[in-house]
């Protein structure tokens, strides 16, 4: 039995929020569980089984149709496709299927309940309209209808599944809510023993595991004042003590004492483990990736928590089966009574089938007469085209015409964009993540200086490792979350001997120390007050400053920096014969190096034209008061920064030793070229080069002139963004703008320090030719590529293979964080606490709420993720064909994916039928003006425009 | 004086208007809109009389204390005909009848005519009135439980303040015993009628198993606390006002403590009602002229207050059935103006600054610490726990995931009277001056009549 049980666990964990420890957010698809089905079978699964919003709401559609965001060509083609056949097929002589659809799409049809329809029809003036300015009273319109459906006959019976678990059907019948009983106790006793350093006592016996942890916990004769039921808990615990049960041997004793019979064993664990979803989640999380832990990986499973949870419903339910029915029932037959006692699900009133049927009438204009013309027959096959195009058919026909018109755009743009061409070779070039933000980012730059040449790729760069920077306490993975990292790097003082540096480290750890110990106090009860009493109102000090004057709070600290920051230091980047604190080797070879650096150029494909210098630019973002700071990170880099992953490249790639084995290679990197790394924070846009004491000679006045570039495209590019921001903050001159967004970072009370990745949507993976000089408002993914030097198409599959999951992971996040910022997401960001260190609760108490908060998502348009390759058709078909898990997400729908070809310039869209021209519906507009010209005055997102600025205007830039 | 009769006979006669217009065939919704209109006007009546009256007391009736407004009660006429114009507009017209609509209209009279006198046998005779009034909206097959439940505990009240009426002013001047006994027999009444512990019961079980409305125009005016004013208070040993002024703190914290862990909305508004309801009653016992002052305008915010939540829990019930505090209704998208004008009515039940309540909650707080140096506390423990649930209560109805379906906004009727209410609450919040010291005019006269020994008009 044990195996068996064993076994649903595993299931069920599939389908658990796959977030880990708050401080590493990595971006996922939100229902990575169900991507073995077809996106549109999945969301609607995932509805049933997590009770989510699969779309986003009619109103909202139907809002994006008044404003020409969805055109009705869109809604027509989509429902053509849908429909295919039966499109025109009559319908109760009312129209053809088509024009009911689209006529449902476009208005809507309401299934209105209770006392929500008895409103309707008593409160608002609903049964009249107004035509020609006079009001017409549509009563007898609604009393046909109501015929009509007596005529039509007894509705279908609803039917009804049994709950799951004994708190559903308790609550069915009217009885209390098990979980209201269960969930405090359990919430604290989770975050008591998973924290990771919040609390000031540590939990005993949590190096035992988290089931035995809670037995010896609860084995005490203090359990019986804990809660009501604590007698019947305390006895529970015993009887698994006296029998030296463990944790399954513990769950299968409670579902057998709950009479959970072995049939009804998945769907009651599953219910059991969705309904605490965010923690179940993370003991799972615990259990299979220890190694994100923030602090200390404790011994947890998520057998675990099952058991814990079984011994606590045993306990509540145990004096509860004495009470509950007219005679005393065991436990073990309650699930059985309580089942056998549901009520019945009513079918449906007369009004509430009517109410549809009156909408469909008004669409239409139908007088009465027509209604009562209308045969019993007829009013079936309306009420069943009704049910067939019912509202989530409704939605999901209306997101695919949304989905459909931005990637048209998209591909009608790629079309008909020519970039000009480049008059000189790159004075420099600069290496980018492939992250939609620096999309603007690359742009900008480009236009203040048209001799820079710009490239994406993942932002860690190849560089897979554990770093720990000379400030951390613990090291953190950077690479993607698929990778686990073999190599440990640390950043140390360039020179550790040096006295200032000593000086640095001992104020560093002084402070950490009084830092903590204040923390701690101010949490207790008499060192509390004390606290309090002496230095509260100091506290006062740093709050106003932070939240009033953030740039002047920033100032302060950062005169205090020199004593504590790092100033002049090293990674430890080359191999090393000691034990790594994670990982198994410490710091990487130079034929490690050598194929990192080398996978990267070919990637990028630059590996015959180098720049005097090229800048590999990482990025990370950071803000205040922020507990989803990390989500704001690089998703490549595992929600972290991707600043040191591009200081490590950097400096294998300018390690004498590996362009040796390179130029070995067929790689020769001219002495003359100089590798510089640095790292853009999205949020303030302030960009570090690192390791400039290194600089030669000769690179110096290339870094002077990209510095100078930076600045300005820096500026632009945050006026640009404070376009997304309040009405306050736009309209601002490039340099406010920039003092704008530095001050939001800094802000203590900002719940919008940015707004990451809110608009993401497509992905090109191609030469930046393709899109040069194109505004795409930072919506796409730009993916280096050059399709010229890769006949074989290996560079492609590889880019592609480590591309896609990340742009997908975020793609799906976003979107399902935005079609149900509750259920999928976590929330608003202003009831939210931090717990354990490990993630955030609403309030005092709550599940762990886990994905995107609602204010990351509020300018986002939920699409799937459109790919365009630039690539001929035998080097896609070849990559298709050998990668399987691509293949199967673009047969399941879960991103779109389209070809343009290196040469014809003509674009396939994939379809299940192969590939299928597209042909360019709506104009490319070109522009007379820079990026920053054309978003001026601008709010929402912008329509893709080719940017021309005057050629003047370019020189004088040059 | 002319005016002030003037405005006094539509203070009277508005009600009457709706209640003769009854009579004649009209269709509901077209009695409603006369009964919208009639509580406006009088609430426009009450409100001018309340900015004329400041320290004197006029008498309609010359030479009997039948009908009279004074500093002391015309802060107490806008309470009825507010209490109306909420029900009448906001109420939804599925439940709304001819009967339903004069019934309110009576009630409100009875109320305001209470209000307005101090002759002790009238006082009992309205009483009983609004009381019958009462139980007879709750004939409905639903709530005969309720009736049944509030019928043992009204008339009760009923029969110990006319016995205690009967030993008081009939024989209690030849009868030496018959004055205390009289006097505590009212308390008892009283103590029932407002739901004090550990007579409160019915008070929660009428606003969850009876009707909203009835329920909100019955409770809200405290006609108990005025009884208490007006009958007790001037006769009262000082044992009787420091044993009702514990036993209300008690009830304030306790009605306070056990709605923050209801379930229902209905119920935990029911406790809301009783903690707030104590508050006044606490005030009213002091024997400084703060807390009398600051009683009196905590009985107006709070019954302003307190008419604006429940009515915002009618308008959700009447879109989405009954709701509970154990879910979250997501309702903010859909009522953003409701969202906030329940914050506002909430925050004005806690004395939050900025609003009516919180005059009078610091008023209150001075008074009956110096009163109870201890207990006096209490005060501000029920307002931090009403606090509590104010915003849980805001937290479920309007936080959570959004509500998928048709719209079902607020109605442009509905709009307008809770706007009216919370511009009230927040505009008299930021000019207290006039009616706080007013209040304390007042309180002062209150005392007096206090060591006079007699119900007498100052």
């Amino acid at each position: 039995m044990s195996v068996t049980l064993s076994h649903h666990i595993e299931e069920i964990a599939e389908i658990l929020p796959a977030q880990g420890p708050i401080r590493v957010f990595i971006h996922h698809n939100t229902l990575h569980a169900f991507e073995s089905m077809p996106f549109e079978q999945a969301v609607l699964d995932a509805r049933r089984t997590l009770g989510c919003e699969p779309f986003l709401s009619e109103d909202r559609y139907r809002r994006e149709l008044e404003r020409g965001r969805i055109t009705p060509a869109d809604l027509e083609a989509v429902l053509l496709e849908e429909l295919g056949d039966d499109a025109d097929a009559p319908i109760a002589g009312l129209d053809r299927r088509i024009a009911l659809w689209r006529s449902m799409a476009m208005h809507g049809v309401s299934h209105e309940t209770g006392d929500g329809l008895a409103w309707i029809l008593t409160e608002s003036r609903t049964l009249e309209h107004v035509e020609g300015g006079a009001r017409i009273e549509d009563r007898p319109l609604w009393e046909a209808c109501l015929a009509a459906i007596a005529r039509a006959g007894d509705p279908a019976p609803c039917d009804a599944s049994p709950p799951d678990r004994h708190r559903d059907a308790l609550v069915a019948c009217g009885g209390p809510d098990l979980d209201l009983e269960v969930h405090p106790l359990l919430i604290r006793f989770l975050a008591s023993y998973l924290d990771q350093g919040l609390a000031a006592w540590r939990m005993p016996g949590r190096k035992q595991g988290m089931y035995a942890c809670f037995v010896e916990l609860y084995g005490s004769a203090i359990t019986r004042w804990c809660a009501p039921w604590g007698d019947a808990l305390l006895e529970a615990v015993a009887d698994d003590r006296r029998a030296d049960r463990d944790a399954m041997a513990s769950l299968e004793h409670s579902l057998r004492a709950l009479g959970v019979t072995a049939a009804q064993q998945p769907a009651w664990l599953r219910s059991t483990a969705l309904v605490l979803r965010g923690w179940a989640g993370m003991v799972r999380q615990i259990e299979t990736r220890p190694d994100r832990v923030p602090a200390f990986a404790v011994p947890a499973k998520l057998v675990d928590f099952f058991a814990i949870r079984a011994l606590l419903d045993r306990a509540v339910l145990t004096p509860l089966a004495a009470t509950l029915f007219e005679r005393p029932v065991p436990l073990a037959a309650s699930f059985a009574a309580l089942q056998e006692r549901m009520p019945e699900n009513a079918p449906p009133t007369a009004a509430e089938r009517a109410w549809p049927l009156f909408q469909l009438m008004r669409i239409f204009g139908r007088k009465p007469e027509f209604v009562a013309a209308c045969t019993a027959e007829d009013v079936v096959a309306l009420e069943r085209e009704i049910a067939r195009f019912d509202v989530l058919t409704r939605r999901r026909v209306l997101h695919l015409a949304y989905e459909r018109r931005l990637r048209r755009r998209f591909y009608d743009a790629l079309l008909q964009h020519r970039a000009a061409p480049r008059e000189r070779p790159p004075a420099f070039q600069a290496v980018f993540c492939l992250d939609e933000r620096e999309e603007s980012m690359r742009r900008h730059l480009e236009e203040v200086d048209p001799d820079v040449e710009t490239f994406g790729t993942a932002g860690f760069f190849g560089v897979p490792m554990y770093y720990r920077g000379a400030t951390d306490a613990h090291p953190r993975p950077l690479c993607p979350v698929v990778v686990r990292p073999e190599h440990f790097v640390a950043e140390t003082e360039a020179v550790a001997s040096d006295r200032s540096a000593r000086w640095r480290q001992w104020w560093r750890r002084s402070a950490g120390l009084v830092g903590k110990n204040v923390h701690v106090s101010s949490r207790t009860l008499v060192r509390g007050t004390l606290l309090m009493a002496l230095a509260g109102t100091f506290a006062m000090i740093p709050l106003v400053l932070r939240v009033v004057f953030p740039k002047l709070s920033r100032r302060l600290q950062g005169v205090a920096l020199p004593l504590v920051g790092e100033a002049n230091t090293r990674l430890v980047l080359h191999r090393r014969p000691d034990p790594p604190p994670i990982g198994r080797h410490l710091g990487f070879t130079h034929d490690e190096m050598a194929t990192i650096v080398r996978t990267q150029l070919e990637n990028l494909g630059i590996v015959g034209h180098f720049a005097p210098l090229v800048c590999v630019f990482g990025h990370g973002s950071a803000s205040l008061n922020n507990p989803h700071e990390s989500a704001y990170d690089c998703g490549a880099c595992g929600g972290g920064h991707g600043g040191p992953n591009a200081r490590a490249f950097a400096e294998m790639a300018n390690d004498p030793e590996v362009r040796r084995r390179l130029a070995a290679q067929g790689i020769a990197i001219p002495d003359e070229t100089w590798f510089v790394g640095g790292e853009r924070n999205t949020s303030t846009n302030r960009i570090t080069l690192f390791d400039l004491d290194r600089l030669p000679e000769h690179a110096r006045p290339h870094v002077e002139r990209v510095r100078a570039a930076l600045d300005r495209a820096r500026e632009r590019e945050a006026a640009e963004r404070c376009r997304h921001f309040e009405p306050a903050a736009r309209s601002r001159t490039p340099r406010a703008a920039l003092a704008h967004v530095e001050g939001r970072g800094l802000d203590l009370a900002q719940p919008r320090p940015e707004y990451g990745h809110g608009s993401n949507a497509l992905c090109l993976v191609g030469r930046r030719d393709t899109t040069r000089g194109l505004f795409l408002d930072r919506r796409c993914f730009l993916v280096s590529y050059d399709p010229a030097g890769d006949p074989e198409a290996v560079i492609l599959a590889r880019v592609l293979a480590a591309v896609v999951p990340v742009v997908v992971g975020i793609n799906l996040e976003y979107y399902f964080g935005t079609v149900d910022p509750i259920g999928y997401g976590a929330g608003s960001k202003l009831p939210h606490n931090v717990t354990s260190l490990l993630g955030v609760m609403d309030g005092a108490q709550s599940d762990l709420r886990t994905g995107l908060t609602a204010q990351m998502v509020e300018i986002h348009e939920p699409v799937r993720l459109t790919l365009v390759v630039e690539a001929s058709a035998r080097a896609l078909d070849h990559v298709l064909r050998t990668h399987d898990a691509l293949r199967q997400l673009l047969d399941r729908r879960w991103l779109f994916l389209a070809r343009l070809d290196p040469t014809t310039r003509t674009l396939e869209e994939r379809a299940s039928d192969g590939f299928r021209p597209h042909a360019v519906g709506e104009p490319l507009r070109a522009v007379a003006e820079d990026s920053l010209a054309y978003c001026a005055g601008r709010t929402g997102a912008l329509p893709f425009v080719q940017l021309r600025p005057p050629a003047a205007e370019r020189h004088a830039r040059t | 004086m002319t005016a002030r009769l003037a405005v006094a006979a539509v203070l009277f006669a508005a009600p009457l208007v709706v209640v003769a217009a009854a009579r004649l065939d009209l269709a509901t919704e077209k009695l409603r809109r006369i009964a919208v209109l009639a509580g406006a006007a009088m609430s426009l009546a009450a409100l001018v009389l309340l900015a004329w009256t400041d320290d004197g007391c006029h008498r309609f009736l010359a030479g009997t204390p039948l009908l009279r407004v004074d500093g002391f009660t015309a802060v107490l006429l806008p309470i009825p005909a507010v209490t109306w114009l909420a029900t009448v507009a906001v109420t939804p017209r599925s439940r709304l009848d001819r009967a339903g609509l004069s019934r309110t209209a009576w009630t409100t009279l009875g109320t305001t005519a209470a209000f307005a006198t101090r002759d002790p046998w009238l006082l009992w005779l309205l009483w009983s009135a609004s009381t019958v009034a009462f139980l007879s909206s709750l004939a409905r097959p639903e709530t005969l439980h309720a009736r049944g439940v509030a019928a043992a505990y009204l008339l009760s009240s009923v029969v110990l303040l006319g016995v205690g009426v009967g030993l008081v002013f009939g024989v209690g001047e030849r009868v030496s015993w018959a004055r205390e006994v009289g006097l505590w027999t009212m308390v008892v009444a009283i103590l029932i009628r407002k739901g004090i512990f550990p007579l409160h019961a019915w008070v929660p079980h009428e606003f969850e198993r009876g009707r909203l409305g009835p329920s909100v125009l019955f409770s809200a005016p405290q006609l108990g606390s005025y009884a208490f004013a007006v009958l007790v208070f001037p006769h009262a040993t000082p044992a009787m006002l420091r044993t009702v002024a514990v036993l209300s703190l008690v009830t304030a914290v306790y009605g306070a403590a056990v709605a923050v862990c209801q379930r229902d909305a209905r119920r935990a508004c029911g406790y809301l009602f009783v903690s707030q309801s104590a508050l006044v009653l606490a005030g009213l016992e002091g024997t400084s002229p703060e807390a009398i002052a600051g009683a009196l305008v905590v009985w107006l915010a709070s019954a302003v207050a307190f008419t604006g939540i429940a009515r915002c829990i009618l308008v959700l019930e009447v879109r989405r059935g009954r709701l509970a505090l154990t879910t979250f209704h997501g309702g903010y998208e859909q009522f953003p103006h409701l969202a906030t004008s329940f914050l506002g009515f909430g925050l004005a039940c806690i004395g939050f600054p900025g609003t009516l309540g919180f005059a009078g909650e610091e008023l209150l707080v001075q008074g009956t610490v110096g009163a109870f140096p201890l207990l006096g506390f209490a005060v501000v423990v029920a307002s931090a726990l009403t606090g509590f649930t104010v915003l849980r209560m805001y937290f479920s109805f309007f936080c959570g995931r959004r509500v998928t379906g048709s719209m079902k906004p607020l109605l442009s009727h509905e709009l307008l009277v809770f706007g009216a209410l919370a511009v009230f609450l927040v505009a008299a919040g930021l000019l207290p001056e006039r009616l706080v010291s007013s209040r304390l005019t007042a309180a002062h006269a209150l005392l007096e009549q206090r060591t006079q020994g007699a119900a007498r008009c100052p």
